[in-house]
């Protein structure tokens, strides 16, 4: 190869690095920042933060997750009963706690079917409304959310 | 929290042992020594190869955890240290030279470990996050099996997209006895130091060093790598298994040295079972690369094609048996012309929107413009296989993007909004990693082009 090409293909190579490190530069100092407020961010969060932090964002609260989630378990088949209501631009109110609920109650999961189900949860929804025989059923206090056995997780 | 990220590392011990075994079997190293010092190559072959294998047991309802990834390691280990045998390493041959890119690796070295400690603590929260991916990781370690609601039942959402992102966070929550929502997406970073360590390992005798480093350490500081990855999301993963890809082929295009197709195969296969944009990223390479190829090279490159696609056919079938439709779009009408004329005003935005993504400076700073610089420099270079190559899968690609918007049964504005800035990752990403492919200094006459 001729020393001429060498010296073409060094100066073509040489650009595209110059090109690369401007790159570098432009935002590595941005990014450098950000990874750090991250940290700062979220380093002091404690593991229920952590758990939580999904359902915070969304926003749904986490402590009704977590008493749903304490009567649920693996092999159920959750129906959700919730109050048709507006939530936000990206969805509704059930669309939201059933996409939370998929979420969070792993490793039990959802289905539509009320005679698939093993278990309704009721959020601001009165179960008395659906027409099944539950076995058991647990209330949060005097508030309408409701977890209701219909039958032993599969 | 210290004992689950030690299981974690433990885990990618494993996988790194996998993929150093099967070095040899891939043609990528021929000796004890290149065992060792191709380990970052090896670390990425590994997390592929786990990733497919759980992927695709996850079908048959059969785990990888504490028992069976580490019986792959061995089995791996052994099979590569008896390949290779006593075979003599070439001599290394230390070069002053090598300083410099190899102190850009230690930057981009530190922006890794930087983000290390920050994904350590970051909850995953993004919405596609924990509802897609997420959901689909921990129900594959609840559940033990694809076989279950979370991915056969249209209540659950994206049950098209494939399993190499749940089934590699299935396996870490398996070894750290749960699935943790802090420290899971440290394997998606895993990931990104396999990228890197892989790249340079690949590619540094087909490329300038230095613009190998730099072009890796530009990648890695744009805003949306970062920002992307922390997500939980599949758009970055699949864009660094497309970019090793393409990458690999173009390199092979240039010289077929040994490994390289292998090489290709393996992570476009990746690519392809970890989002459904991979499999396209991955059918134009290999159409690009088989017309510019030449007709005496068309064979290997088929058996390449061949080998990705069969590591695709289990999701596949799977996705045949079980019946699973893409909800927001019919692949078929990209050949139907009537409905293709119905929706041709979503064609227009979409164009703009994805150019207008690819060209924020904010999102990937200068590395668009870096890949048209290198695309260029192949030109001046009278490379015009390799720019063919190029421009040829970043054009076709943004096509195949751009027809994904045109059939979306998806209203448009919100679809864009959603996506546009995740879809376009793997072609900057790819794009970027095929410059230094298409700007090697060759001391030695150059192979005949086009």
């Amino acid at each position: 190869v001729r020393p001429s090409r060498i010296t073409l293909q060094r100066a073509v190579a040489g650009a595209a690095t110059v090109v690369a490190l401007l790159s570098v530069l432009h935002t590595g100092g941005h990014v450098w920042r950000r990874i750090g407020d991250d940290y700062r961010n979220y380093s002091g969060y404690t593991d229920e933060q952590r758990r939580h932090a999904v359902l915070d964002v969304i926003p749904l609260p986490a402590d009704i997750f977590d008493f749903y989630k304490a009567y649920t378990e693996r092999g159920d088949r959750i129906y959700f009963q919730v109050m048709p209501s507006g939530f936000g631009s990206w969805a509704d109110l059930p669309t939201a706690v059933a996409t939370a609920g998929r979420w969070y109650l792993l490793p039990a999961v959802q289905t539509t079917n009320l005679d698939d189900a093993t278990v309704v949860i009721s959020y601001h929804a009165d179960p008395a409304q659906l027409p099944v025989h539950y076995l058991t059923q647990v209330r949060a206090g005097l508030q309408p959310i409701v977890v209701s056995r219909i039958r032993p997780p599969a | 929290l210290t004992a689950r990220i030690l299981a974690m590392l433990g885990a990618n011990v494993l996988m790194l042992g996998v993929g150093v075994g099967l070095l040899p079997a891939l043609r990528m190293a021929a000796s004890r020594r290149e065992l060792l010092t191709k380990a970052p190559l090896g670390y990425a072959v590994g997390l592929s190869v786990t990733g497919i294998v759980a992927a695709t047991l996850a079908l048959v309802g059969v785990t990888v955890g504490w028992i069976v990834l580490p019986l792959m390691a061995i089995a791996s280990l052994a099979y590569g240290v008896r390949a290779v045998g006593r075979a003599a390493a070439p001599a290394w041959r230390w070069n002053v030279r090598d300083l410099a890119p190899l102190a850009v690796l230690a930057v981009a070295g530190v922006y890794l470990g930087a983000m290390a400690r920050s994904f350590a603590v970051l909850p995953i929260w993004g919405s596609d996050g924990w509802a897609i991916w997420g959901t689909r990781a921990k129900a594959l370690y609840d559940l033990g099996t694809a076989n279950a609601a979370p991915f056969t039942d249209p209540i659950y959402p994206a049950l098209q997209h494939p399993l190499w992102v749940p089934a590699m966070e299935a396996v870490d929550a398996r070894f750290m006895g749960r699935y943790d929502v802090a420290l899971i997406d440290l394997q998606l970073l895993g990931l990104a130091i396999a990228f890197v360590g892989g790249a340079w390992v690949l590619l540094r005798e087909h490329a300038p060093p230095f613009l190998l480093a730099s072009t890796l350490l530009a990648i890695i500081t744009t805003t949306t790598f970062y920002n992307q990855l922390q997500t939980n999301f599949a758009d970055v993963p699949v864009a660094m298994f497309v970019a090793l890809g393409v990458a690999s082929l173009a390199a092979w295009l240039r010289t077929p040295a040994p490994g390289l197709l292998p090489a290709a195969a393996l992570f476009l296969g990746a690519g392809a079972l970890t989002k459904n944009e991979g499999e396209m990223f991955a059918l134009v390479a290999y159409l690009t690369a088989a017309a510019v190829a030449g007709r005496d090279r068309l064979r290997p490159l088929a058996l390449a094609a061949l080998a990705s696609f069969a590591i695709d056919l289990p999701w596949r079938i799977w996705i045949k048996v079980n019946d699973i439709r893409i909800a927001e779009y019919s692949i078929s009408n990209l050949l139907d012309p009537h409905y293709l004329a119905d929706h041709s005003d979503r064609v227009g935005p979409s164009a703009r929107e994805l150019v207008y993504q690819l060209t924020r400076l904010g999102a990937f700073s200068y590395v668009v413009i870096f890949v048209l610089v290198g695309i260029a420099g192949a030109l001046v270079l009278r490379r015009f296989r390799l720019a063919l190559f190029a421009a040829g899968w970043l054009v076709l690609s943004f096509g195949g993007l751009l027809g994904i918007y045109w059939i979306s049964t998806n209203p448009l504005r919100g679809h864009l909004f959603n996506s546009s800035d995740r879809t376009i990752i793997s072609l900057v990403i790819g794009g970027a990693l095929l410059v230094p492919v298409l700007l090697r200094v060759e001391r030695e006459p150059e192979p005949v082009e086009l």
